[in-house]
């Protein structure tokens, strides 16, 4: 449950939320996606009052402003990694009359490519989601989600399921496009080491933001130092 | 909609057997109800077609069945009436025929008039040289049943151009024969085989007593037929009866017509619901994959449009396959069980019996896809997103759960009533409540059975502990086998109770293993003949006609009662036998069949007045009986002393037509002397047998039906216990990891198709027998009253056939399961 929460995130903003497991931060997420309609209060999108659209309206709003990485990837298992990029596009060709906006196979497959190529995934279009490692597939992920230029991309725990090694590449590919294209970010992790990468992380406790941490940013794509953040939960203890 | 066309394909293509399965059971759905169609209109028309044959040209019969019938002056009158374009008379007479010289002694034979060829407008067929010419008094066409009836010699029937004798005006008369004609197929005047002359010697020399039972009418065009009844009721009053020789065509599957309908509906709900369990499967297995597609933008009903696309694309995929198997299991099924008396009919298929059929299949299979479709487009997002298809337990809704007994109490209510259609109504909400409770029901009875089957299945608990936790789908698979069980159990019941019925029925009219029957009312002479002959214990002549009771006409069979008294038979109803028999032989009486007896008000004790060689006698209703012999026009006859008939009747009730007769064991010494009389025996067994057929003709296509339906419904429980298999992967290295051996996991699995299908079997042999006793008291007739008749061999049959099946189609899947590696089963979700 959720309790008083007011947040704001600017235009390329990297946020990161942290807190224990229960504290309200997915729940705060999925509010944020427009997946779980608040008891109360409201989100604000570019402008748009999220939960003031109906279910169909909302849909599509999510579809043309939210991207969602997800721990477990969650790429369909038949469609191929080219295919699960092009499914936010395909999805928005396939909107009912009124809300549908026609978006030719050509830009769809030159924005699929353009967005695979940018995420270090050339050759993998063809392949399907079990040809590919854990990294890729999150890569993948995360290449659907930023398929329809989404203004926030939220992603839970996007590294949960993935050696550090791989799980630091994908970080530095999300901080990358933030820093460089300017994208928005929300990401929830309870790993310090992850949240080190946002701009500012939010600390929860009891579904209410109890802290607020600003980090600088690292140049060089090595891990940033998660040490200061560390030493700050430690005092809230968490 | 090319996104979801893509993921829809892609879905499909991904699951290639399950798809496969929905696919065949959609087409399966689909030709069943052109089967049924192609079926019943085929044999409908074939009926139809043989009953036009019958009646020739004519389009209407005016009978009069009192006296010499009607007369000249009728005749015309009725040929002048509007809309009528030609009004043929029907001669006939009764004579005495035998070989030239034999002097006026000879066989009864009827008579028959020809006018150009026809009889009252029905065309002679002949088998063997010509009718006789036009205006001849001279030449006969025989039918072929008496060319060994009339011969001096038995072995040596007549031939053509040798001359016979016929009792004429001026006394015996030799006419030529100059042709066969085949048996009695002119009409429904004539009952027996005949001897046909022309007109003119009707008119000339047999004048004398000669008797126009029939006129049969020619329509102008645009007459109608109930306006020229109308026409002739107007002009002669209710002296006459009408009857339309063209109608009743399809009488032969008339009584079982919604039945067949009622198990096509079936089979089609059943192909539904194969679909349904089919999109709830994918929905099930795919929840995640919903919850990604709502999370990355898809409505509601994108997700809706997504499975019902998929579940369209299936049901297109069957149509080829469904009309091809459906013209196929129509010409198995009019290849089976055509009646008897019907010729085979040509396979036809119209184009609107396969748009009718499509229509159906699909229409059936669209809405068992769209449900589900609807739920998994109402899924909660977050939920999906979490979902674990293979883990999760399914709750019941307690609405529909709740709503069973109700439904069940009302099913109950209906079930009490005499109208077909509320019994029907009953039937199917009996089932619907019946699958309501499912949810809550199979898993109790899978874990009873668990219980009972545990020492010899030792995985059986578990198994039964996993069909609860996916009890909805336990229930939706049970669902469909249980219908289709239930069904073929209640067929099975009703045929079991008819064929028992029908043999009771014939075993209590004849006193006797054989009969023998004259292709003529035969002489008294050769009963006493036969009596004495080698082989024969025992005979009772049978005399079948009719006559005025009561102002109309009814069919009586006059028998010898002290043979019934002492040998048995006759299902007396009220007073007792032994009373009902002893007044039957002591005064003017009839037995008289239950169903007439409701039908004209009759009990025991009314006195009916019936027209009599002697004037109006007071016949006395001696008793009611179950069955009677046939009386010839769908009901009846009323039985009464063979000794008062002869007084009562004269000549009209004297001689046999049927000789019921008690052998010692040597049937062919009794088939030699029939022989020897031109007649021709046959075993009651096989009379019994021959009726037996008659019914499983009719019966025998529903319990078809049934089986295709347990067919259908058996590719969903096929399709269940794969996903079970493939969600259960995980649990199944789980349990091998703490130490189960392959082995034992495959008896689980195993045992779980086998629990799964003997739940769906107990569901639906109880559901069957529940259903059978309604459906069997209001399809009783009074002709036939079918008893309740557990159906074991069916059920068995049911029960192997279906738990094998399951384990056999388990089977691959499970030993892949058990098979994979305990590690990377951990890993599978």
């Amino acid at each position: 449950m959720l309790r008083g929460v007011s947040l704001r995130v600017h235009n390329g903003e990297f946020v990161a939320l942290m807190g224990p497991s229960g504290c309200g931060k997915s729940t705060l997420l999925h509010i944020l996606g427009g997946l779980e309609p608040p008891d109360g209060g409201v989100v604000h999108i570019r402008g748009s009052n999220v939960y003031a659209l109906d279910d169909e309206r909302r849909s599509g709003f999510r579809r043309d402003h939210i991207g969602f990485v997800f721990q477990s990837f969650n790429l369909l298992p038949t469609l191929t990694a080219a295919e699960n990029v092009a499914l936010p596009l395909r999805l928005r060709s396939s909107a009912p009359l009124r809300l549908r906006q026609r978006v030719s196979r050509r830009d769809i497959q030159d924005r699929v490519f353009a967005l695979m190529d940018q995420l270090n995934l050339r050759g993998l279009q063809g392949h399907g989601p079990d040809e590919i490692s854990g990294g890729e597939q999150q890569r993948v992920a995360i290449a659907r989600a930023l398929a329809a230029a989404p203004a926030l991309l939220l992603a839970d725990e996007p590294t949960g399921n993935l050696d550090w090694t791989t799980g630091h590449d994908v970080m530095n590919l999300l901080a990358r496009l933030c820093h460089v294209e300017r994208q928005t970010t929300l990401l929830v992790t309870h790993d310090a080491r992850v949240a080190a990468y946002a701009d500012r992380v939010l600390v929860m406790r009891d579904g209410q933001i109890v802290d607020e941490v600003a980090l600088g940013r690292e140049k060089n794509g090595a891990a940033p130092d998660p040490t200061p953040l560390i030493a700050r939960l430690s005092k809230l203890d968490l | 909609m090319s996104g979801l066309w893509l993921l829809a394909r892609r879905a499909i293509l991904a699951r290639p057997l399950r798809s496969a399965l929905t696919a065949v059971a959609v087409a399966l759905g689909i030709a069943v109800v052109l089967a049924a169609q192609i079926v019943m209109d085929g044999l409908a028309a074939q009926a139809t077609a043989a009953q036009q044959t019958r009646a020739g040209r004519s389009s209407l019969d005016v009978r009069v069945d009192a006296g010499s019938g009607l007369t000249p002056d009728q005749v015309a009158q009725l040929g002048a009436l509007p809309g009528v374009a030609q009004a043929a008379p029907l001669y006939e007479k009764r004579v005495a025929a035998g070989t030239a010289g034999a002097g006026i002694e000879g066989l009864a034979v009827t008579l028959v008039g020809l006018d150009d060829g026809s009889a009252a407008l029905r065309s002679v067929t002949v088998t063997a040289g010509r009718l006789p010419r036009r205006g001849s008094t001279s030449e006969l066409a025989l039918d072929l049943g008496l060319a060994t009836a009339l011969s001096p010699i038995p072995s040596k029937p007549i031939e053509l151009g040798e001359r016979i004798q016929l009792i004429t005006d001026t006394g015996p008369d030799v006419f030529s024969v100059v042709g066969f004609t085949s048996g009695t197929s002119a009409g429904p005047a004539f009952t027996r085989s005949a001897v046909f002359v022309d007109d003119a010697a009707m008119l000339s020399v047999f004048k004398l007593g000669l008797q126009t039972p029939l006129v049969a009418l020619r329509f102008s065009p645009g007459a109608t037929t109930a306006g020229v009844i109308a026409e002739v009721h107007g002009a002669m009053g209710q002296t006459v009866t009408t009857f339309d020789p063209r109608g009743g065509g399809a009488e032969p599957l008339n009584d079982v017509r919604p039945l067949l309908v009622l198990m096509t509906v079936l089979a089609v709900i059943v192909g539904a619901g194969v679909t349904a369990n089919s999109a709830a499967l994918a929905a099930s297995e795919r929840r995640r994959e919903i919850g990604l597609l709502r999370a990355a933008g898809a409505s509601a009903r994108q997700v809706f449009r997504l499975f019902a696309a998929e579940a369209l694309a299936v049901s297109l995929a069957a149509v080829p396959l469904g009309i091809g198997a459906g013209i196929g299991l129509a010409a198995a099924l009019e290849a089976g069980f055509t009646p008897n008396d019907l010729p085979f009919p040509t396979l036809s298929v119209s184009a609107a019996e396969v748009l009718g059929a499509l229509a159906a299949g699909l229409g059936a299979a669209a809405v068992g896809g769209l449900i589900p479709a609807v739920g998994a487009a109402r899924t909660p997002i977050l939920a999906a997103l979490r979902s674990h298809p293979g883990a999760e337990r399914q709750r019941t809704s307690l609405p529909l759960v709740a709503a069973s007994p109700v439904v069940l109490v009302i099913a109950a209510v209906c079930f009490l009533s005499d109208s077909e259609g509320l019994v029907a109504l009953g039937v199917a909400l009996f089932l619907a409540g019946v699958l309501a409770a499912l949810p809550v029901a199979a898993p109790a009875i899978a874990r009873v059975l668990a219980v009972v089957l545990s020492p010899l299945m030792p995985g059986a608990r578990a198994a039964a502990t996993e069909l609860r936790r996916t009890r909805n789908r336990t229930a939706l698979t049970v669902a469909g086998l249980s219908v289709g069980v239930a069904a073929a159990v209640a067929v099975s019941s009703l045929t079991a109770g008819a064929l028992t019925a029908s043999d009771q029925w014939v075993s209590q009219l004849f006193v006797g293993d054989m009969v023998i029957h004259g292709p003529v009312t035969e002489r008294d002479e050769i009963v006493a003949a036969i009596q004495h002959s080698r082989g024969v214990e025992h005979v009772t002549p049978l005399r079948f006609f009719s006559e005025p009771v009561a102002g109309a006409v009814e069919g009586i069979t006059s028998i010898d009662p002290a043979a019934y008294q002492a040998r048995g038979g006759l299902d007396v109803v009220t007073p007792a036998r032994a009373d009902a028999l002893r007044l039957l032989e002591a005064e003017p009486s009839f037995l008289v069949p239950q169903q007439l007896a409701s039908a004209a008000g009759w009990s025991v004790g009314d006195q009916l007045p019936v027209d009599t060689a002697s004037g109006t006698v007071y016949f006395r209703v001696a008793g009611v009986l179950t069955h009677s012999f046939p009386a010839g026009d769908g009901g009846e006859s009323l039985l009464m002393a063979s000794d008062l008939a002869r007084t009562y009747f004269g000549n009209q009730a004297a001689g046999f037509d049927d000789l019921v007769v008690s052998t010692n064991g040597n049937a062919a010494d009794v088939h030699a002397t029939a022989n020897t009389y031109g007649l021709q025996a046959v075993l009651v067994s096989d009379i019994a047998a021959a009726a037996r057929r008659s019914l499983e003709h009719a019966i025998g296509l529903l319990l078809a039906l049934a089986i295709v339906t347990v067919a259908i419904a058996m590719l969903a429980v096929v399709n269940t216990l794969i996903v079970n298999v493939r969600q259960g992967t995980r649990e199944l290295a789980i349990l091998r990891a703490v130490g189960m051996s392959r082995r034992q996991a495959l008896r689980m699995v195993l045992g779980e198709a086998a629990l799964l299908a003997a739940t769906a079997i107990l569901v639906g042999v109880g559901a069957g027998c529940l259903i059978a006793l309604p459906m069997l008291r209001v399809s009783a007739t009074a002709a036939l009253a079918p008893g309740f008749a557990f159906p074991t061999g069916m059920a068995v049959a049911l029960g192997v056939v279906i738990i094998a099946t399951a384990v056999v189609a388990v089977f691959g899947p499970a030993r892949r399961a058990v098979r994979a590696s305990v590690l990377s089963a951990l890993h599978h979700e």
